[in-house]
């Protein structure tokens, strides 16, 4: 079995982010200061991931996007092969989503079985206008018919391997590892 | 060797205990054709089957002072044959049975109907309690006289309260023409409510009706005062709690014909085993404190409670597989006493002596029965007890047509090996 | 990323089993439950195909809204067994009753019953997860969880917090629930009523009994007064409704010997004028309302909780 080994470290994130906040701005439904969409990162890696696009975005746009946050537990399909999850973190989300442009982001897109989840969370905070997929890194490997509108990195990661996001305290990303399961 | 067998056997090397005049030794006893036939050391054997005994001990038979045989009315849970398969399994040669049946045993047909099944069964000696009142309904007397007469040996309502303490002299004073004790249930209706748990810390946490000890002993306190003022004989059926023993220490100190007796279960268990709502451990008179539980051990070290019941209580599953505080009290009792008295002489709680004062001394005292004497060319009524014999309560062993214990499935120790009523192997469970 | 921590639970029999750990993760559970309650579309589809059977052998119309409610917010299917106590003693024993039960394949049942332990007979005999909506006078844990969850939203945490319980300590199973989970959680529980209602051996629920009410008050966080049960036959714990107001009920006057915005509870329904005076069940210190929103939210976590560790449990 092999070790660990480091994707990429922090210099590289930060080149991945910049790249992924260039594919946003690239946009058209990105560009409008005045209708910037709203970031939603799902819990718990998405959500640092939305922090750093937000901030990088800010940069570009002059202001920093609104990022809410969506807990997807209730609506996973492994909760009956995994168990029941008891402190998850919370949503945090406008209680209306009606009428608004959302941008979903991820840290590792993978089966797309998160992204349905989070998809029909979503739906339970109203009827937004649109929603978009972002994803820090899409790793292939895909069980469900979703593709993401803007990626980071495209990087095959070959089964039976994790990639593991890891952030600092300050809620920064600090680099991704690829693990073997065990 | 087959139960019912006319008995040729010897038994070499087993303990007398418990007979008249005959002091505790260990010897070999010969029984031909169902008599005693010889006693000695180192009898040499002839074409009779040899029982290697050493350890156990050969004595008159166990008594039982409180049992309900469910016969006539309720006989999917008992009936008398049963019962007494129960009864001799366990070294039982007599075994009085509450009136608390469907009739109740309040009327000599009813009495002589038991007398009768239980002669031509032959299997144990079954031994009526008269009611004390009509229908148990604690109004009017019962005729003790005619009831007497069809060999009832004792008269009490089973585990109803007697309310009216006037009724309650009555009836002793009555049943001295008989010469007949009472025995009670004592219990203070009217304290004790619907209480099902001892009232205290475990009641408040099972958040069940509590029944104070003193709706307890209160009443013992007036059986024995009635019993003074009615210069009658008493039973209590079944103490549980340490003012009660007090009581009756008292009584017999002051030379009042008062005799009490408890379950093994008071002795073994307590409310705290009441944790998971066990509704096999619901009984009449309720699990108490580990104080309680040691008074009580101690009475009956020294002498104050007299014989240790069964308190065979059969019920089927309406009656036990319900709520905690719907279910039936009672457990069946007969096939597990004497193990669980072995128990108690293990963890040094009894001796053995006091084991045999309780299950066959005491108890033919109080049922009436005239000393056990071994005498020679007498049919042989015998039971011969292995204080260490290991056995499971189960399906195979039980002969219970109920199965309502909280010992069930567990592994025991100390059964009877060899049971013989009137020269007639009713029981014999030997390795041959 | 951390995956946060399991709890296993099988059944919910009362608080008296849980440790501090598990009230706490059913607590904070409950906390995610209650932001979904807030939402517009208050549903998850986290139970769909769970069958969820209420079987209330007791009266409880608003126990039963609750768990049902929480159910059909979980997507769970849920449908109610009734049954009078009368009729299950006329012949049916409660075995019968629990294997007709079982027989419609139910994954949790919510029971309710006027017998301690009937409960816990089920989950000893019958395979599915058991929640206790009330037995007896023993617990009433969604009800005791939901206060709990009521005052830690309130006061954070419960760590040294003073809380009064008064009322008929014996027959209350909403107490006993309430005086497991409290002690577990570090509170420093009060209990008070006339002497009739302190049954015996209540200090061994590690709490301080009082015969008189007013130093169970003094300095209290929470004041949760218990309802008095005037339909209670044979009810000889108490004179009459009003003796008891004036001497053990909590009025403005009383309720000024606790700390200033202690909050005020109570597990309904309430009798106005006798344990409660109206001006303080309706007054901005009262939380009693709040708990029945809660009440939801935290059964909602108690189902989703059982029924996720049974589902894994039949996994192959």
């Amino acid at each position: 079995m092999s070790e660990p080994s480091v994707l990429l470290d922090r210099a590289h994130l930060e080149q991945v982010l910049c790249h992924l906040a260039e594919e946003v701005l690239a946009q058209p439904w990105a560009c409008d200061p005045d209708d910037l969409p709203l970031l939603v990162g799902i819990r718990e890696g998405g959500v640092v991931v939305a922090e750093e696009l937000a901030r990088i975005l800010s940069l570009s746009l002059g202001k920093k996007p609104t990022v809410g946050a969506l807990d997807i537990t209730f609506y996973r399909d492994d909760t009956w092969l995994k168990g029941p999850r008891m402190t998850g973190g919370h949503t945090d989300l406008p209680a209306d989503l009606t009428g608004q442009r959302l941008l979903l982001v991820d840290d590792v897109l993978f089966t797309g079985r998160t992204v349905r989840a989070a998809l029909n969370a979503l739906v339970d905070f109203g009827r937004p206008r649109a929603v978009l997929l972002a994803a820090l890194i899409d790793r292939g490997g895909r069980e469900l018919p979703i593709q993401a509108d803007v990626v980071g990195l495209r990087v095959d990661v070959p089964a039976g391997h994790t990639l593991e996001v890891m952030c600092d305290d300050k809620g920064q990303l600090r680099a991704v590892l690829q693990v073997p399961n065990a | 060797m087959s139960a019912h067998d006319a008995g040729n056997f010897l038994i070499r090397g087993a303990s007398l205990r418990g007979w008249s005049g005959q002091p505790e030794r260990t010897c070999d006893v010969r029984v031909r054709a169902g008599a005693w036939d010889e006693i000695g050391d180192r009898l040499s054997a002839g074409d009779e089957t040899v029982l290697e005994a050493t350890g156990c001990w050969l004595t008159p038979g166990l008594v039982d002072c409180n049992a309900s045989a469910r016969e006539p009315g309720q006989e999917q849970d008992e009936d008398l044959a049963s019962l007494a398969r129960c009864a001799a399994a366990a070294g039982y040669v007599a075994v009085a049975v509450s009136p608390d049946t469907s009739p109740s045993n309040d009327d000599h047909a009813v009495t002589e109907l038991i007398v009768r099944r239980s002669r031509e069964q032959g299997i144990c000696e079954v031994l009526p309690i008269g009611a004390l009142t009509h229908r148990l309904q604690g109004t009017t007397l019962a005729p003790m006289g005619e009831m007497s007469e069809a060999g009832a040996v004792l008269f009490g309502d089973a585990d109803r309260p007697i309310t009216s303490s006037r009724l309650l002299r009555r009836a002793m004073e009555y049943a001295r023409s008989f010469d007949r004790g009472v025995v009670t249930q004592p219990i203070d209706a009217d304290l004790a409510a619907s209480g099902v748990v001892h009232e205290g810390n475990w009641s408040t946490r099972l958040g069940c009706k509590g029944f104070p000890a003193a709706a307890e002993h209160i009443a013992v306190a007036r059986d024995i005062a009635v019993c003074q003022l009615a210069q009658g004989r008493l039973h209590l059926a079944r103490l549980s709690a340490r003012r009660s023993v007090e009581h009756v220490a008292r009584a017999k100190r002051d030379g009042i014909a008062v005799t009490c007796a408890v379950t093994p279960w008071h002795l073994l268990y307590t409310h705290a085993d009441l944790a998971h709502y066990d509704v096999n451990l619901r009984f009449v008179a309720p699990l108490r404190s580990e104080d309680d539980r040691q008074a009580l051990l101690a009475g009956l070290r020294d002498g104050t409670i007299d014989a240790v019941c069964s308190d065979h209580q059969p019920w089927g599953l309406a009656e036990k597989e319900v709520e905690f505080d719907r279910a039936l009290p009672g457990a069946i009792g007969l096939q597990t006493t004497f193990a669980v008295l072995c128990r108690l002489v293990q963890q040094g709680d009894l001796d053995a002596a006091t084991v045999v004062r309780c299950l066959v001394t005491a108890p033919r005292q109080i049922v009436g029965l005239a000393p056990p004497v071994l005498q020679l060319g007498q049919p042989a009524t015998l039971a011969l007890l292995d204080p260490a014999a290991p056995w499971t309560f189960d399906a195979a062993t039980n002969r219970s047509k109920s199965r309502n214990s909280p010992l069930w499935g567990k592994v025991l120790h100390g059964n009877a090996r060899l049971t013989v009523l009137r020269g007639r192997v009713v029981h014999a469970d030997l390795p041959l | 990323m951390n995956q946060p921590p399991t709890l296993q639970l099988r059944h919910l029999l009362g608080l008296e089993t849980l440790d501090a750990q598990q009230i706490t993760a059913l607590l904070d559970l409950a906390g995610q439950m209650k932001a979904v309650n807030q939402r517009r579309i208050k549903k998850l589809p986290t139970l769909r195909g769970v069958t969820v059977l209420t079987f209330f052998v007791e009266n409880s119309t608003r126990t039963k809204m609750s768990f049902e409610l929480a159910a059909k917010r979980l997507s769970a299917d849920v449908m109610g067994f009734a049954a009078s106590t009368s009729s299950l003693s006329k012949g049916e024993t409660l075995l019968d009753t629990a294997r007709n039960l079982e027989a419609m394949a139910p994954d949790i049942v919510v029971i309710r019953h006027s017998s301690s332990g009937a409960p816990h007979f089920l989950a000893e005999r019958i395979g599915c997860g058991i929640v206790n909506a009330g037995d007896g006078a023993h617990e009433h844990p969604t009800q005791g969880l939901l206060d709990i969850f009521t005052m830690r939203e309130k006061l954070g945490t419960l760590q040294g917090k003073k809380v009064a319980i008064i009322g008929d300590l014996a027959h209350s199973r909403v107490a006993r629930s309430n005086l497991h989970g409290l002690h577990k959680l570090g509170a420093d529980v009060h209990v008070a009523g006339p002497a009739t209602m302190i049954p015996p051996g209540i200090e061994e629920l590690m709490c301080t009994a009082h015969t008189r009410v007013e130093p169970a008050i003094e300095g209290a966080d929470v004041v949760m007064m218990l309802r008095i049960q005037r339909e209670r036959q044979g009810n000889d714990l108490i004179p009459h409704a009003h003796e008891y107001h004036r001497f053990f009920g909590l009025d403005q006057q009383r309720l000024k010997l606790a700390k200033p915005g202690a909050l005020v509870m109570h597990p309904g329904p309430m009798n106005r004028g006798v344990e409660i005076a109206p001006e303080v069940a309706d007054g901005a210190q009262s939380v009693i309302l709040q708990q029945v929103e809660n009440g939801v939210a935290v059964r909602m976590a108690v189902l989703y909780a059982v029924a996720v560790t049974r589902g894994l449990e039949e996994k192959p």
